[in-house]
């Protein structure tokens, strides 16, 4: 139903993106150079780094290296450019999915595709960085016996409860940040005199960090977005989140003994370092570590109230049953 | 069919769980690729609104009797960041779209090509970085 | 020098005086405050020398029960709920105990609260026509999220002030700057403020017309304007006032106003109440496959 990207209107929708792309590019240097970038921090009226704004993390990188690139943590910048061509096209080609294959709106029509929604090029291989690898590290014996025990995803759906939390609206944002080519994948930071509000737009799902130092919840408190706390280090955000509930960890891990530790930290005008370390001993052997460029995006975030306007999951629901009929 | 949509949500399977990666699989449970639709009607409400938004239409059937048919399209969030408001496409402004109906078979579909009746299409479909090509919203 | 006394002398049968004291030295008196009353108040200033709104605040009067002056009662199915399902009495929060509804808006009233437990989600926007959206865990929308018993905490900044409400983690954006019109409907309005000396002036509108005011079917429609006050009275106390304006619904505008309280508890914070998976059965049941006989 839909051609595939005409070649010389993608050469040139890569060309532009590139162009705006370049300062995140060129900022970017191996490895972990970010304590060290000359940019000059520009403070809130409270003294603190100011990490105010809209950010998106939209992004091409995969989450783990491919095994091609072994330890090689950045791409050249012919590599840079064939990915971010690459990833253009497959994001087209996700919105297009439908031709003839999948029932689905035209996404490039609310401007909902990745190359319409200020995704970046980056030079990183992965967004991985640690282990050295570029991946997952391995699953302790007990992660795999609970992986094997998973309920698999549904092919019927006879209650809400065959669908996923994200059908059913109830919660998204992490922590951490998603990453993906995905749409609505913007953050909104506010900084208050001793709290950060960290606002996702997918669901208008909204974290508050406070700075003063206060203790963790007890353990018997889970909210769905866990329970931050916030520091800063130097110009670095450091927020750590505990507390999490099951099913909304990153990777299904444990919520019972996962530990996420979030790093902001401004590296120019445009570009904020988002850099996390997911440590769960009962899942991975070792913590890893992952780095998210979020990028200045123009603002607003418009309410994105998913339950109110869930028509997805009642017409899921009543074509089952109308299906049963047949 | 079916394995050209697994092997599309499989692709971006690196990403992080609390992306709603579903949301294809989600379609193809709602909307019934074996009945597409093509209806011409004027539009009768338009709600912006998430998860996804919804454009009503009156349409005229074959016999001159009148049958009110809803159509999914996506979030407005980024429309509205382009300056896309409740006000962009008037009650009354006719147009064709092509779908597929509902599972339920209720007079609902997805709306998948979205034009008006002079054969612009809706909203930002030929847009470019930079505004190399223009906008084709209707005007306000 | 001489200190302001108010003495009472008594003189006792035994000649004992006996002499109580009061010292005025300042605005806050040693003596109880009256209910009602607030002392003159200067609120500290934050950096942009407007007032410091920010912290955790909390309604504590029965408005979302009923706006109106309204008796106890039982509650739905008292036969299973016995107290744990009754409401409370309350005095009205609306200045001149009336909404002035337009007759027919009246009628509609009336017709909320008979079926403010009827529920009826169908995959589009007659899932709204019946039944509390509160029953149904959608946002409580403006003023009423302000009054639900939950608390919400400010976030401050010169240019945004955030409100987070702990029901269903619902979020208002005031816009402090770059003051616009909405350009969609949404359940929490869209927020453009500014200060009026010590005042937070908010002024929304924009609303999707499904919310209601409160349990007893108080509603409006999309051209729901709603300017809210907000006063430090107190270093724990805000007093707050909205003028809400519907000409669809209402033949002029009407006010309501109650102090809110700074929460003190140590370490208090929000914490979640997502009401999401608590209400799937009720609205979602009636399209659960059905065993076949």
């Amino acid at each position: 139903m839909k051609d595939r990207l005409n070649p010389s209107f993608l050469a040139a929708v890569v060309a532009v993106v590139l162009s705006l792309g370049s300062a995140w590019v060129a900022a970017q240097a191996p490895p972990a150079s970010s304590a060290s970038t000359p940019w000059s921090v520009v403070r809130t009226p409270h003294g603190q780094p100011d990490l105010q704004g809209y950010w998106t993390s939209l992004s091409f990188t995969p989450l783990e290296r491919p095994e091609q690139y072994g330890t090689r943590e950045f791409l050249t910048d012919q590599e840079v450019e064939e990915i971010f061509k690459a990833g253009i096209q497959r994001s087209y080609d996700l919105t297009f999915a439908n031709s003839a294959d999948t029932p689905v709106y035209d996404a490039t029509v609310y401007a909902l595709d990745a190359w319409q929604n200020g995704v970046r090029p980056n030079r990183r291989t992965s967004l991985i960085v640690d282990p050295p690898n570029g991946r997952l590290p391995p699953l302790t014996p007990e992660a795999q016996a609970r992986r094997g025990r998973a309920r698999p995803p549904q092919e019927t759906f006879n209650g809400p409860e065959d669908l996923g939390t994200g059908v059913r609206c109830f919660t998204f944002g992490g922590p951490p940040i998603p990453a993906g080519s995905n749409y609505n994948q913007n953050t909104f930071i506010l900084q208050g005199k001793d709290h950060v509000v960290l606002e996702y737009e997918w669901g208008s799902v909204t974290r508050v960090v406070p700075l003063d130092g206060r203790p963790h919840l007890s353990r018997n408190i889970r909210p769905w977005r866990g329970d931050s706390r916030g520091r800063w280090d130097g110009d670095t955000l450091v927020v750590e989140t505990t507390n999490f509930r099951p099913s909304v960890t990153p990777q299904n891990s444990n919520a019972a003994t996962l530990r996420l530790t979030e790093r902001l930290t401004r590296i120019d005008e445009n570009t904020i370092e988002y850099r996390y370390t997911v440590d769960d001993p009962s899942t991975w052997a070792r913590p890893w570590t992952a780095i998210i460029p979020l990028s200045k995006v123009e603002g607003p975030l418009f309410e994105y109230a998913c339950h109110e306007g869930n028509n997805g999951l009642v017409n899921i629901l009543e074509g089952a049953r109308a299906q049963e009929k047949r | 069919m079916r394995g050209a949509v697994i092997s599309v949500v499989a692709c971006i399977g690196l990403l992080l769980p609390s992306v709603p990666v579903s949301a294809h699989h989600a379609f193809a449970a709602t909307f019934d690729i074996n009945k597409p639709i093509v209806l011409k009607g004027r539009i009768t409400k338009v709600e912006l609104m998430n998860p996804h938004s919804w454009f009503w239409l009156e349409v005229e059937n074959p016999d001159g009797t009148k049958t009110e048919w809803g159509f999914e399209g996506g979030s407005p969030n980024s429309l509205i960041r382009r300056g896309v408001t409740k006000s962009s496409l008037p009650v009354g402004t006719e147009l064709i779209v092509t779908g597929y109906q509902a599972k339920s078979g209720q007079n609902k579909g997805v709306g998948v090509n979205i034009t008006l009746g002079d054969g612009r299409k809706l909203f930002f479909a030929d847009d470019m970085p930079g505004g190399a090509n223009s906008a084709t919203s209707p005007a306000p | 020098m001489r200190k302001r006394l108010h003495g009472v002398v008594v003189a006792g049968a035994a000649g004992a005086v006996i002499v109580a004291l009061s010292c005025a030295m300042g605005p806050l008196s040693a003596q109880a405050p009256t209910a009602g009353q607030f002392p003159p108040y200067q609120p500290p200033r934050g950096t942009d020398g407007n007032p410091d709104v920010s912290g955790f605040w909390q309604a504590f009067v029965t408005a979302n029960i009923d706006l109106l002056d309204h008796d106890a009662q039982p509650g739905p199915t008292p036969e299973t709920m016995g107290a744990y399902g009754a409401w409370p009495a309350g005095q009205g929060i609306v200045e001149g105990g009336e909404i002035p509804y337009r007759p027919e808006a009246l009628a509609r009233k009336q017709q909320n609260a008979d079926n403010r437990m009827t529920v009826n989600i169908s995959s589009d926007a007659r899932r709204h026509e019946t039944g509390d959206p509160e029953l149904k865990c959608y946002r409580p929308g403006v003023p009423r999220a302000t009054y639900m018993p939950f608390p919400f905490q400010i976030i401050q900044s010169q240019q945004y002030i955030l409100i987070v409400h702990e029901y269903a983690n619902a979020l208002r954006t005031i816009y402090m700057d770059d003051h616009k019109e909405a350009p969609a409907e949404s359940w929490m309005g869209w927020s453009n403020g500014r200060w009026d000396g010590n005042t937070l002036v908010v002024d929304t509108a924009g609303f999707v017309p499904y919310t209601w005011f409160d349990r007893a079917g108080n509603h409006h429609s999309d051209a729901l304007r709603v300017v809210e006050r907000y006063t430090p009275v107190s270093p724990y106390h805000l007093m707050y006032e909205a003028t809400i304006e519907d000409p669809k619904v209402f033949t002029r505008p009407w006010k309501i106003r109650f102090p809110l309280y700074r929460r003190m508890e140590q370490n208090v914070q929000l914490l979640d109440f997502n009401c999401v998976p608590f209400t799937e059965e009720l609205l979602y049941r009636h399209l659960r496959r059905q065993p076949t006989q």
